[in-house]
């Protein structure tokens, strides 16, 4: 497994020993207010933020446990290096963030599964609500694979996981100004993806 | 800044709670990362697997559901199907099955890596066992509320559900199937089996017990226990003889067309 600490965030305290990892600190510095965070916060708060991004950062559903796990295995190994100078999820995203891309180097750029194997879930008729979700988050997965990786990151954190231009620049280590154009860009694809799709379609 | 249409739009808004992770998944994970790292890794054990592990010691019980989402099961079988279909491809029926070997996963210890741990073969004896996955064949506990033999008149009283909870319970129990499917089409046939238990532990009256059988049935012959998957695929016709997942079984257990 690479080493897929994110950008930014330069070591500053101690690790401890494996297999119990470091507890990480995080709050406002300056004003006193520090949290203690364990390796248990970090999976159970999470865990499902590390799924999904993992999913939307498009890796294959079949490698998707080990994705998650090595997501983790970094995080055990460095969470005594997190300072706290911005959140758990933008320092978590990072790590998600490198761990996919090691997973789609390996996998091929394409996804595994097309988007067919899963589309007759459309003529689904019972129940429902659940199943249409699940229905859309595919056919974005599907639609995410038109956007360079770069774009998608900015795309996911902006229109899923609705983070700020800010914290998606920390969670990036990018500027500001890229995220913009980034998401400007990506927005634009993203949409005519879908006019494409929904073209083939009506066919 | 460019916005997108409504119709994008929409379907992000419909998307963004579409792809979270089931309990399921979280301790699966939880579950490798401790065989990985080390007991101690979690300060605490989830509410989740302690209950899991509860459900492991009493034993698991194998019964026939019926459903209300027939067309949802539908999917969920041709899905299987393809997926079986898939393994029965690449399944080669000329191909002496391995030496006969224990096979299945000790409900408590053996979730090991997620799809790292070893495949028969490299596997340590002590990561397989058939009390696992023996479940869906085993005799189950006199308390059990429903008994593997007991006659197809259960499937009636599972059949009215409520909707809601059928809804977010059948997306859980489809993703683990899947997962022992996509197990199955990686060659990894002992991962396969940890899904299996899996499900099994956490829907032992579930909707898709029949494709659970079948996912298991199939990796057991992968697995070489022809035994096991003759008990697997028994009781899948017992409880769906007419299910398209029967054929499957046969052809890539090479099972004989009377059997059981």
């Amino acid at each position: 497994m690479t080493d897929s600490a994110p950008r930014g965030h330069s070591p500053k305290m101690a690790s401890t020993a494996v297999p119990r990892p470091a507890a990480a600190w995080t709050g406002a510095h300056g004003a006193g207010e520090f949290t203690a965070v364990s390796f248990d916060d970090v999976y159970d708060g999470y865990f499902d933020f590390v799924w999904r991004s993992l999913r939307r950062l498009g890796v294959p559903f079949s490698q998707l446990d080990d994705a998650a796990q090595d997501v983790f295995l970094v995080v055990h190994r460095r969470l005594g290096e997190f300072e706290g100078r911005s959140s758990v999820k933008t320092w978590l995203f990072g790590i998600v963030l490198r761990v996919a891309r090691g997973v789609r180097r390996t996998a091929g750029r394409r996804p595994t599964e097309p988007l067919s194997e899963h589309a007759t879930i459309a003529g689904i008729e019972t129940p429902v609500e659940a199943t249409e979700r699940a229905e859309a988050a595919r056919l974005v997965h599907y639609l995410l694979e038109n956007l360079e990786d770069d774009k998608r990151a900015v795309f996911v954190l902006a229109e899923l996981e609705q983070m700020t231009a800010p914290e998606i620049a920390d969670a990036l280590a990018v500027n500001l100004n890229t995220v913009y154009s980034r998401l400007r860009s990506a927005r634009r694809e993203f949409a005519s993806a879908l006019e494409r799709h929904r073209a083939r379609s009506r066919k | 800044m460019t916005d997108l249409n409504s119709e994008a739009r929409a379907l992000l808004d419909i998307a963004r709670d579409g792809d979270g992770a089931t309990d399921a998944d979280r301790d699966r994970i939880r579950r490798g990362l401790a065989a990985t790292l080390g007991a101690g890794a979690f300060a605490t054990t989830s509410a989740t697997a302690a209950a899991k592990a509860g459900v492991s010691a009493a034993g698991a019980v194998a019964t026939t559901t019926a459903f209300t989402g027939a067309k949802f099961v539908a999917w969920v079988a041709v899905g299987v199907v393809a997926g079986l279909g898939g393994v029965a491809a690449i399944s080669s029926l000329a191909e002496p099955p391995p030496a006969r070997a224990p096979v299945i996963v000790p409900t408590a210890v053996a979730h090991v890596p997620v799809s790292r741990a070893p495949e028969q073969g490299a596997a340590p004896a002590s990561n397989v066992s058939t009390a696992a996955v023996g479940n869906d064949n085993a005799n189950p506990p006199a308390t059990s509320p429903v008994e593997v033999g007991q006659p197809r008149a259960q499937e009636g009283r599972t059949a009215r559900r409520d909707e809601g909870q059928d809804t977010s319970s059948l997306l859980a129990e489809t993703r683990l199937i899947e997962h022992a499917q996509a197990a199955l089409a990686r060659g990894k046939p002992a991962d396969a089996l940890r899904a299996v238990d899996d499900h099994r532990q956490q829907y032992p009256n579930g909707a898709l017990v029949p494709e659970r059988l079948a996912v298991q049935a199939v990796a057991l012959c992968k697995l070489g226990d022809r035994d096991g998957a003759r008990r697997s695929a028994t009781e899948l016709n017992r409880i769906a003889p007419a299910s398209p997942l029967w054929p499957r079984v046969q052809q890539a257990c090479d099972f004989d067309r009377t059997l059981p």
